[in-house]
Order: structure tokens, then sequence, then C-alpha cells
């Protein structure tokens, strides 16, 4: 090499390692930059934003949890509902069509509804609990099952049988019991309170057979 | 460049998180009042169609409009209406209305018919 080149050699090294030194403090500058500004949380900051997710998450959490009750609730509700109303508009067309409706006592079943199609079948309505030594509807039992039994073709009320149209029937008043069939002069009351799983749904109306 | 987040955005974000959290809990809310409404009309449309049994069980010359504030059972019911018009000597227009109050505003339910003096 001679020393010309070497010469230019040895600047280029030097404006290297200049170079070098002044990127490297660049960086060092750069970085001590980023560090001012990119602080990341204190420990108050961090504490405040958990505190408020925690209440967040909790007031959602609970307000879920109760809508998910009421949600289970509203289905028990809508089952008992579709049962009530289906047997009150099979019980209230029953009736309409029917001559002879009676306010009867079955052999030993009290408060049964018998009645007489034109010319045709005799059926009674009554409530049923297996458990119930006495078969009346005066809901000793705390549940009830409403019954339509054929009384022309056989089916025996005082061991249940029949056609089962509405179950899990209590008291329309606790206080004073009183039973879901009641007739009064021409028309006949249906008070269906049913009740499952602390859930109760009430239905009442009045029916006057139109062929009386 | 590498920020992170402040703590504004973060408080922002949470707001939006609550929200659309908001909504969510609102559907429910909607969808559990609808529930309780089909409930009450049921329960009203078979109370008007008692009324308008006992109206067709009695004495044609005593079927006329009367208001009941209250029915023993059902408390949720505001008044029972029934409204009488005559259409000729023979023959009555009668209308049934239960109302009840939900989500602050009056629902009812009406049902009508005829009764012939026969």
């Amino acid at each position: 090499m001679d020393a010309e080149r070497r010469s230019t050699v040895c600047q280029c090294a030097y404006i290297y390692r200049q170079l070098l030194s002044h990127v490297l403090v660049e960086t060092m500058q750069v970085w001590e930059k980023i560090k001012v500004t990119n602080q990341g949380f204190t420990l108050i900051e961090t504490l405040i934003v958990l505190l408020l997710l925690a209440m967040l998450l909790g007031v959602t959490g609970f307000v879920f949890v109760v809508s998910l009750r009421a949600w289970d609730a509203g289905l028990i509700r809508g089952g008992i509902r579709e049962d009530v109303s289906y047997a009150m508009e099979k019980v209230v067309r029953d009736l309409k069509e029917m001559a002879n409706v009676s306010l009867d006592q079955y052999d030993s079943i009290a408060h049964t509804i018998q009645f007489e199609e034109t010319g045709g079948d005799t059926y009674v309505l009554y409530l049923y609990n297996s458990a119930d030594p006495v078969f009346n509807s005066r809901y000793n039992r705390s549940l009830y099952n409403l019954r339509k039994a054929n009384i022309t073709q056989g089916d025996d009320p005082d061991s249940g049988e029949g056609v089962l149209i509405l179950r899990d029937l209590v008291s329309p008043d606790a206080a004073s019991p009183a039973t879901a069939l009641t007739i009064s002069s021409n028309q006949v009351t249906l008070d269906f309170v049913v009740q499952r799983s602390d859930e109760t749904v009430r239905l009442r109306t009045k029916i006057r057979p139109r062929n009386l | 460049m590498k920020q992170g987040f402040t703590l504004i955005e973060l408080l922002i974000a949470i707001i939006l998180a609550a929200t659309g959290l908001m909504v969510l809990m609102q559907l429910m809310g909607v969808a559990i009042f609808a529930d309780s409404d089909l409930e009450y009309s049921l329960t009203s449309l078979n109370l008007a169609n008692e009324k308008l049994e006992e109206l067709k069980d009695s004495d044609y010359s005593s079927v006329a409009s009367a208001t009941e504030s209250s029915i023993s059972g059902f408390s949720f019911v505001d008044d029972r209406i029934v409204t009488v018009s005559e259409v000729n000597t023979d023959l009555k227009d009668v209308q049934v209305e239960v109302r009840w109050t939900q989500k602050g505003g009056q629902q009812s339910v009406n049902v009508r018919t005829y009764i012939a003096n026969y």
C-alpha cells in the first residue's frame, strides 16, 4: 500500500469511527427520549384502571346473573301459561257445547262438574291427587291434576282415570281453600292456579253453557 | 413509536365496553318485559271474556255500562269497563275493556259482542 492510499484508508476509518460514535450518541439520545415519553403507568394509574374494570365487571356480572334468573323464571312461567291457556280453551269449548252442566258430587269426589253432550256421553271434570284419601278438591294436598273422565265409556274418577287436562293446580285462595270449578246459576267459573317451582300463574274466566 | 396506552385511552376503552354490555342487558330486559306483557294480556283477555259471559247470563235489562275499579285476585288490573250502546230495542252492543299499566303506559284488551233480548 502506498502512503496516499494508506492515508485514505486511515481517513475512511477515522470518518467511520466518527460516524459510528455519532450514531451511537444519537441512539443513546433517542433512547433517552423514548424513555422519557414512553413512561408506562404509575402504580396509582394501574390501580384506578383495575378498580374501574373490577367495578364494571362486578356490576355486569351481577346484572347478568339476575337477568339469567329472571330468564329461567320466564321460561317456567311461559310453560305454565301455555298449559293453562290450553286447558282453559279446552274446558270452555267443552262446556259451551254441553247440555245439563251441573256441579255434582260424583261418588266420593266433591266439587266436580258433570256435563252431558246433547244426546251423547256424560263427562266429569274433577281434580285428582293420588295421595288424597278422600278425593275431594278442597286442596288438602299441594298439587292437583284436572282430569276429564268419560263416565259413559267407563272411566273411573276414583282411581284417576280419564284425560289429563292440566297438572300442578293449587287453590285459588290459600287462606280459604276454594276450588277451580264452581257453578252459580247458569255460569261455570273456571279459576286455574298452577304452581311450578315458586312460579304461579292464575287464569280465571266464566262460561255460560249455550245449550242449557 | 411504541408508546403503549395512556390512562385516557384505557378509560375510553372501558366506556366503550360498558356501552356494549349495557346494550346486551337492555336486550335481555326487553325480552323479559315482552314475556310478562304476554301474560298480562292473556289474563286480561280471560277476565274480559268472564265479564261478557256474566252479562250474557244476566237479565237483558240489567246489561248496562259499568266500571269496576279493581278485580280481586288480579292486582295488576287497573279497571274493567263495560260500555253498552243500544242498537235497537232488542239488541245491545256490548264492549268490555280491561286495562292495566305496564312500562309506564296504559295497556288494554277489548272484547265486543251483541246481546239480544230473546
